[in-house]
């Protein structure tokens, strides 16, 4: 089978390595090279990386058109597989494919349709998330569904370690699909509309800390924000960065500072961090960043900056 | 679903027969022993915990999907070992520390008759390990110390 894989980020790599194990990968296509770092030299995708490292062509086209679809056609491919890309295929697109085209999600569709699937799974507290192998539909996220698998969540999985596993179980999915792709094409089963729900683009500002919160919720912000968007609070007007926080699990502690203000400083604790406490109960910050300073931990921290009763927020 | 065998009924001693055929049945059993597992909030599942004495477990461990293992070998077990608190949906409520090896590789074939290798950390590779003991008809309080186990046994006793 000749196919296109159609990825950019460290995620999308593992799929790449294994649709070349089962099939043979005609072209990649990735999002053009983007400016980064300070002098904002143009940097490639990681999937770009990968597919000249193994020798394969690598088209980046700004605009799906014409021109590209000549390119494309010119490949003769059978399957287009997209897992973050970037772009969006039109019809005209995937009528170059002999069987369309097939996409990685990696949220049990139809819950989480959108870009932002794996920090909303954290963000909710969902006991389950997983990945979907879907077939490429002209509305975004809503096509028959080749193949599902759920993932247990443990809560204390940040996106950027739940992000590395599911690259790596999608991989797995991926060689499945491919190897029985026959039966799982005529298999597929439609999405239930009415069970739809959407996750959108993530931005700098929703990182925002409410300490009102409970410690759980509080505590999955942070999470599902790691290492991007971010979470965030402010002391003295000053912009404080939360890397890393724990639930603090000691009912004496709890029940001392129980009448305590939410967003108050209350002591900074040996092993359970800079504690502080939360609409319910207490939470123990590990790593920070003041403003444009270095992240550090919370000991560290706690050696050039005492965060003691300052009230966050 | 599939209703869960207890500690005591003979089946959970036995040494499981290998799966001869991955026929329709095996699936529907695989199946139903997904839903018993997760109905009871487990996170590994072997055969003779449903009253089938077949070589054949599934695995749903933290951070991980479902797995399928049918006539699984353990290839290799690393030297380096560690101790983790285990419960088992055959011996409820009971609890104790197992020393098992971190990382282990294993072959098996999946409900597609494929046979795949697979090398596992952390949380999975303790879970294999155990279920991997049930198909040889034993169980995690084996490896605890005597005077905890006969306490166990009274206990589970007068649970019935
Ligand atoms: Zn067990």
């Amino acid at each position: 089978m000749n196919v296109i894989f159609a990825g950019t980020p460290d995620i999308a790599v593992p799929s790449l390595e294994a649709a070349m194990s089962c099939a043979n990968v005609c072209a990649v296509l990735t999002n053009p090279d983007s400016p980064a770092g300070r002098g904002k030299r143009l940097v490639a995708s990681p999937i770009k990386t990968k597919a000249l490292e193994r020798g394969i062509p690598v088209l980046q086209p700004e605009k799906l058109d014409q021109e590209f679809r000549n390119q494309v056609l010119e490949l003769k491919p059978d399957l287009l597989i997209s897992f973050a890309y970037g772009k969006i295929f039109g019809p005209k697109t995937l009528s170059c494919f002999s069987f369309g085209g097939i996409n990685i999600h990696p949220s049990l569709l139809p819950k989480y349709r959108g870009p932002a699937p794996i920090n909303a799974a954290i963000l909710n507290m969902d006991e389950y998330t997983g990945i979907s192998i879907q077939k490429l539909a002209e509305e975004m996220d809503s096509g028959d569904i080749l193949l599902q698998n759920r993932i247990r969540l443990n809560h204390d999985e940040t996106t950027e370690v739940l992000s590395r596993i599911v690259s790596f179980i999608s991989a797995e999915m991926l060689v499945e699909v491919l190897e029985n792709f026959q039966v799982l094409s005529v298999k597929a089963y439609e999405q239930k509309e009415e069970d739809a729900s959407y996750c959108h683009i993530l931005k700098k500002e929703d990182g925002l800390i409410d300490w009102n919160l409970s410690s759980k919720e509080i505590s999955a912000k942070i999470r599902a924000y790691f290492p991007w968007p971010g979470s965030f609070t402010f002391v003295d007007s000053q912009r404080l960065n939360i890397l890393a926080a724990d639930l603090i699990d000691d009912s004496q502690l709890n029940e001392k500072y129980s009448s305590e203000e939410a967003g108050k400083v209350l002591e900074i604790n040996k092993s359970l961090g800079i504690i502080v406490k939360t609409g319910d109960s207490l939470l123990g910050i590990k790593q920070l960043q003041l403003h444009s300073k270095k992240v550090l931990d919370f000991r560290s921290f706690s050696n050039g900056f005492c965060l003691k009763d300052k009230k966050l927020g | 679903m599939r209703s869960i065998t207890y500690y005591g009924e003979p089946v959970l001693r036995e040494i499981a027969t290998k799966v001869e055929d991955i026929n329709e049945e095996i699936v529907a059993l695989i199946e139903e022993m997904a839903v018993s597992m997760e109905e009871n909030n487990g996170i590994g599942l072997a055969a003779p915990q449903v009253g089938v004495s077949k070589t054949l477990f599934i695995t749903h461990a933290p951070n991980d999907k479902l797995r399928v293992f049918i006539n699984p070998e353990i290839l290799s077990t690393s030297p380096e070992t560690c101790l983790y608190e285990e419960g088992c949906l055959s011996v409820p409520g009971v609890y104790g520390k197992v020393k098992r090896s971190e990382k282990i590789s294993i072959q098996a074939y999946d409900q597609r008759g494929k046979v795949f290798k697979l090398d596992a950390d952390g949380m999975l590779a303790r879970v294999i390990q155990h279920e991997y003991d049930h198909l040889k008809g034993k169980l995690f309080i084996d490896y605890l110390p005597e005077k905890k186990v006969a306490k166990i046994i009274k206990k589970l006793q007068n649970q019935k």
